[in-house]
């Protein structure tokens, strides 16, 4: 090896170790800016209404993808995507629990069973699967459970599918919400004709 | 005719008396004065320097140097009227005369290779070369003696010079470090042995600032090589630095247990210790006199062997068996030897209020009320003694004198103090009653038993302890039954772990992407926006 090839070597080298080092001094293109959801975006709502509770609802199990407060999104693959910049502002499973309680303690506001929720009615809410899809389809598929008339524990199962009106995270969760109301109504309607 | 003649007579004309041709001859003379008064102007002034050798010295070439500017040059050199040394002729620049002063010092640079290192190697090339040293006198000389090495400190260095007298020890050469506390503060700067005295007498010089270091009460000892003593102490080895152990140097400092004492500002002399143990050792104390009169050997006994009071030293053997004649005048009949021993008080306290008159009296006092002397050994493996005293013996109540030296009696510790204490139990053995105390071993054996019926009834009692204690923790286990879904403690640590869940399931993406890419703690990812969910058209 000749002196000047090892000196083109030697100016790569540095050249390299310098384009390496300029790459990680410059700052890169800007993070796109975090977006938050909330599921439940009638407040108004919840204090106007149901002063008394009477049905308790609690998510018993949830699929593992939804504890996260990162959106997920399937994929035409049967991947689930995290999202990095859309996040859920509140906890999902509350909200789930939130949302399906107080749709249902509007809807049997008719029937009294109890002053408050020591004794009240206990739903116990199992989420399968619940996520858009890339396609824009929504799912919603679980099942729930609570006593019925002679104390026996009843189960339901839940279906429901969805699409939405446009593109985005945003669009998803509001027709998340849409299908989380059509379960309340189920419920609602499997508590009345069970008392 | 004579009007031709007169015609033609010849006109007389006054000649020049200086032909111009001496005009040439004369300007050549004016330049040749100019040239010669311009060289003596330039010739500067010739001195003398006396030098053992001509060594590295060459006639009009070697230079001679101050502050490493060209000064002079070596016109020539001669011998001595006696012939054992050479006599330097050199001419130094007339405006530099002003630096001849009687206290400058002259020496030959050339290699030297000694163990303070390598010198003068630039001379290798250029020649050696004379330099000069300018001193503070006010008095110009002519004559100098010039210096076979280089001076540590020049006569106008700031710094004190001092005076070091030994007696023995490593022999120091000229440009050994003096230390303080391995710090370099000084040098060696000559040497001289005193037949007279044999004594030699080193002078050295302490560098300003540090010279404010020395005091009266500073002690110089020779760190030359390493040292390798064995005393009552044991071994020890004394090991200053590297420099020092190849060419040897000096260390003072102010002993502890000595006040820093008054600085010293002009140059005076002190001793030079052969070692740091010696400091301590050897340091002169007032002292007190005693005698032991010793029935066993003295073997292992010294002069300066340690005087102990309970592991303190307080004193020195002065005399480990004082001489035969002496002993003789005294008391002919005397067959035990005497040792005589110093107590030097200023050991143990400083402070002037305990005078040496005081030190007596109590000494006096304790010797009446037991004080004893005992030669033991300090260390087995050197075979050293060490002389102890403690208050073994029985109160005499007075006190005996060998001569004029006052007898400190030999202790019971002692060899012969041990056998009288062997006889006094063998007699105490032989008086005892062994029947009755077989008796009293027997009550003791039935007490015992007796106890170990107590100790039994104890650890039932323990047993029953037990039991309760098990049955508080029944009680606690009911206690913590208690604690109820509807209970502050319990909601506070069902809030507390739903928090704790939460804040695992955020931080799983987070680590799932950094044991994926690791390096992303480091270098930043390019962002890209999520991919989101289309709409369906209705």
């Amino acid at each position: 090896m000749t002196i000047s090839r090892k000196r083109n070597i030697t100016a790569i080298a540095i050249y390299i170790a310098s384009a390496i080092a300029a790459s990680g001094c410059t700052s890169s293109a800007p993070a796109p800016q975090m977006q938050h959801y909330i599921l439940d975006s009638a407040a108004d709502r919840l204090a106007m209404t149901a002063k008394v509770q009477k049905v308790d609802v609690r998510i018993a199990s949830i699929p593992d993808y939804l504890n996260t407060n990162n959106l997920v999104m399937q994929t035409e693959d049967h991947q689930m995507v995290l999202a990095r910049y859309h996040a859920w502002a509140n906890r999902l499973s509350d909200s789930i629990a939130s949302i399906v309680a107080f749709e249902v303690n509007e809807q049997v506001a008719g029937k009294e069973w109890a002053d408050d929720c020591v004794a009240c009615q206990d739903i116990a809410l199992h989420i399968e699967h619940f996520y858009p899809t890339s396609q824009g389809d929504v799912f919603l598929v679980g099942h729930f459970e609570y006593s019925g008339l002679n104390k026996e524990k009843q189960r339901i199962r839940f279906s429901y599918a969805g699409e939405m009106e446009a593109g985005g995270y945003a669009s998803a969760v509001k027709e998340m919400r849409a299908l989380l109301l059509q379960l309340s109504g189920q419920i609602s309607e499997s508590l009345a004709s069970a008392h | 005719m004579t009007d031709e003649l007169s015609q033609t007579a010849p006109v007389i004309k006054q000649k020049s008396r200086i032909s111009p041709i001496w005009i040439l001859p004369i300007i050549a003379l004016i330049i040749g004065v100019g040239m010669f008064y311009q060289e003596w102007q330039d010739r500067g002034q010739m001195i003398e320097i006396a030098f053992e050798n001509a060594n590295g010295l060459e006639e009009k070439k070697t230079k001679v140097k101050f502050k490493n500017v060209n000064i002079g040059t070596l016109e020539s050199i001669e011998f001595n009227e006696q012939g054992d040394g050479i006599i330097a002729k050199v001419i130094i620049d007339r405006e530099m005369t002003r630096f001849l002063r009687s206290d400058s010092v002259f020496w030959v640079v050339r290699p030297r290779i000694g163990s303070d290192g390598v010198s003068g190697v630039s001379t290798l090339l250029s020649g050696a070369y004379i330099s000069m040293e300018a001193g503070i006198s006010d008095s110009i000389s002519l004559n100098f003696v010039g210096l076979e090495s280089p001076p540590v400190a020049s006569p106008n260095d700031e710094g004190l010079r001092l005076s070091l007298i030994s007696t023995g020890g490593k022999m120091l050469r000229v440009g050994n470090p003096i230390l303080y506390r391995g710090f370099e503060v000084g040098a060696v700067q000559a040497i001289d042995f005193d037949i007279e005295s044999r004594e030699l007498s080193y002078d050295i010089f302490i560098n300003a600032p540090y010279h404010n270091l020395i005091t009266s009460n500073t002690f110089f000892w020779n760190v030359s090589g390493f040292g390798f003593t064995t005393g009552p102490q044991g071994v020890s080895v004394d090991f200053s630095s590297l420099e020092t152990f190849i060419s040897g140097g000096v260390e003072f400092d102010v002993p502890e247990d000595l006040g820093l004492g008054e600085r010293v500002t002009e140059s005076r002399s002190f001793k030079l210790y052969p070692n740091k143990t010696s400091v301590t050792e050897d340091r002169k104390y007032e002292y007190l006199e005693y005698v032991l009169l010793v029935e066993d050997s003295v073997a292992g006994l010294q002069v300066g062997t340690p005087v102990e009071y309970r592991g303190i030293r307080i004193g020195r053997v002065a005399k480990p068996y004082l001489g035969f004649h002496q002993t003789n005048q005294i008391d002919p009949e005397e067959e035990r030897i005497p040792v005589v021993i110093h107590i030097e008080p200023r050991r143990l306290t400083e402070e002037s209020s305990y005078s040496l008159d005081w030190f007596d009296k109590q000494f006096q006092h304790w010797i009446k009320t037991g004080l004893g002397a005992n030669i033991e050994s300090a260390n087995y493996l050197t075979g050293a003694m060490k002389v102890t005293l403690d208050m073994s013996n029985e109160a005499s109540g007075n006190i005996e004198y060998f001569g004029d030296y006052t007898i400190i009696p030999i202790g019971d510790s002692s060899f012969a103090g041990i056998l009288e204490k062997t006889d006094r139990l063998l007699a105490k053995l032989n008086a005892l009653d062994i029947e009755s105390i077989i008796e009293s071993t027997k009550q003791t054996m039935q007490s015992a038993d007796r106890t170990l019926g107590a100790a039994n009834d104890a650890i039932l009692s323990t047993q029953s302890v037990i039991q309760s204690v098990n049955d508080t923790m029944i009680d606690a286990q009911e206690a913590l039954k208690g604690i109820s879904p509807d209970s502050t403690l319990y909601k506070e640590l069902q809030l507390n772990l739903i928090q704790m869940q939460k804040t695992m399931d955020d931080l799983q993406p987070f680590i799932q992407r950094i044991s994926e890419k690791p390096n992303l703690l480091i270098f930043s990812e390019q962002p890209q926006a999520d991919e989101q969910p289309e709409g369906k058209a209705r």
